[in-house]
């Protein structure tokens, strides 16, 4: 994949999508901006490129990862007091954070509608 | 057909940590849904607010012909006014809900009570089939990241009244929660959120995020009867399917949703 291939790439990423921890590649998770930058310094490595081309992101460990990556980036960036109802039951953004940390069924719950918002955009 | 509309403002008896003078957002809710019926020209026969008590509500329902669409807190078989008075119940269905078509911006009603309705003759109900998801700020003021995720429902009352079959309404509240995905994936940054004092915050990525979470959520538990159209059915099947170890089932049940046939959603007032 070239550059200018990746370019496209990332141009048709929707723009809130730039910062969110996507592509995992031994370990680690990148994000559309961090795989743009390592293509334009040349960084990029030759099996991470052909893991974005065929879209294969495929065990269920990495999956679950990438969904516990992506909502932990937003919700430690959200204003303190900014509450979420889940149903009638608030909770802080700390209270969500902890309840993804310890995998409690709404935590999960979190982590799985986040994978589903990254299979549309990166799964084929 | 004229509509009904429901807006509880006192639901201090199941939500005792919010302030709603201070908090208000059942004010938006009203601002919200009022908005949309008035952009649409729509009749509206009467609204329940201050004096949405359950024996009010069931004694002028009993003689108005009306639909009915009606925020409260829900559970599988009944949904609440004010105060969390029980005004619905699955197994305790009056005659009058026959013939007419229930909105319901309720958690879990999708469950029990929306089936019953329409087994006990109502023509149509939509509604949540799981608990709904819905972000707050304090000290916010009234603005589109905060009703966004209500909108699909909205969008079938509408639609309804538009002439739609329940099963086109049905749909088109799924694609209007899709548009309001796909605008806030895009856009986010033409939205601030107001606050009281007149300041505003400008909506970054991660309050974006969140909002899509919400509201690929609420699309995703919606269920309309008595056609059973709703994003809700895919994701039993869907779990049902990676329980099986497919996740791959999941994405592309998911996936279908996207491609329903274009139709032109409701304006959103701002």
């Amino acid at each position: 994949m070239s550059l200018e291939a990746i370019r496209d790439w990332v141009s048709r990423i929707p723009k809130a999508e730039l910062d969110m921890p996507s592509i995992p590649y031994q370990g680690k998770v990148y994000t559309p901006k961090q795989i743009l930058e390592m293509a334009e310094a040349g960084t990029l490595p030759d099996e991470l490129q052909e893991k974005i081309e065929a879209g294969a992101f495929t065990t269920a460990e990495e999956v679950y990862q990438i969904g516990l990556q992506r909502v932990k980036k937003y919700l430690e960036q959200l204003p303190p007091k900014l509450t979420l109802y889940v149903g009638t039951q608030p909770y802080s953004v700390k209270e969500l954070l902890e309840e993804v940390e310890k995998g409690s069924p709404i935590g999960r719950a979190f982590v799985e509608a986040e994978i589903r918002k990254w299979e549309t955009l990166y799964r084929r | 057909m004229p509509w009904v509309l429901i807006t509880p403002v006192t639901e201090r008896g199941c939500m005792s940590e919010v302030d709603y003078e201070k908090w208000d957002s059942a004010a938006y809710k009203v601002l919200y849904i009022h908005g949309c019926f008035a952009q649409q020209h729509i009749e509206v026969e009467k609204r329940f607010e201050e004096d949405a008590d359950a024996a009010t509500i069931r004694e002028y329902l009993a003689q108005s012909k009306a639909n009915v669409l009606a925020c409260g807190h829900g559970w599988d078989n009944l949904t609440t006014a004010n105060d969390c008075e029980i005004w619905l119940k699955a197994d305790e269905l009056p005659d009058w809900v026959k013939d007419r078509v229930f909105v319901l911006l309720s958690c879990l009603t999708g469950k029990e009570l929306g089936p019953a309705l329409v087994e006990k003759g109502a023509k149509a109900f939509f509604g949540l089939y799981d608990i709904g998801l819905l972000p707050a700020l304090p000290e916010a003021g009234y603005c589109r990241y905060f009703y966004a995720p209500l909108i699909g429902l909205i969008e079938a009352a509408v639609s309804i009244e538009l002439g739609y079959s329940v099963e086109e309404a049905a749909r088109r509240a799924i694609e209007r929660w899709e548009n309001e995905i796909h605008y806030w994936m895009n856009f986010y940054d033409e939205q601030k959120i107001k606050l009281e004092d007149g300041s505003e915050v400008p909506v970054d990525d991660n309050l974006a995020q969140l909002l899509i979470t919400c509201l690929a959520w609420n699309r995703d538990v919606f269920v309309a009867y008595p056609v059973g159209v709703g994003a809700a059915e895919a994701t039993r099947i869907a779990a049902a399917i990676a329980g099986a170890g497919a996740v791959i089932g999941l994405a592309w049940l998911l996936s279908r949703y996207p491609t329903i046939a274009p139709s032109t959603p409701s304006p959103v007032p701002e």
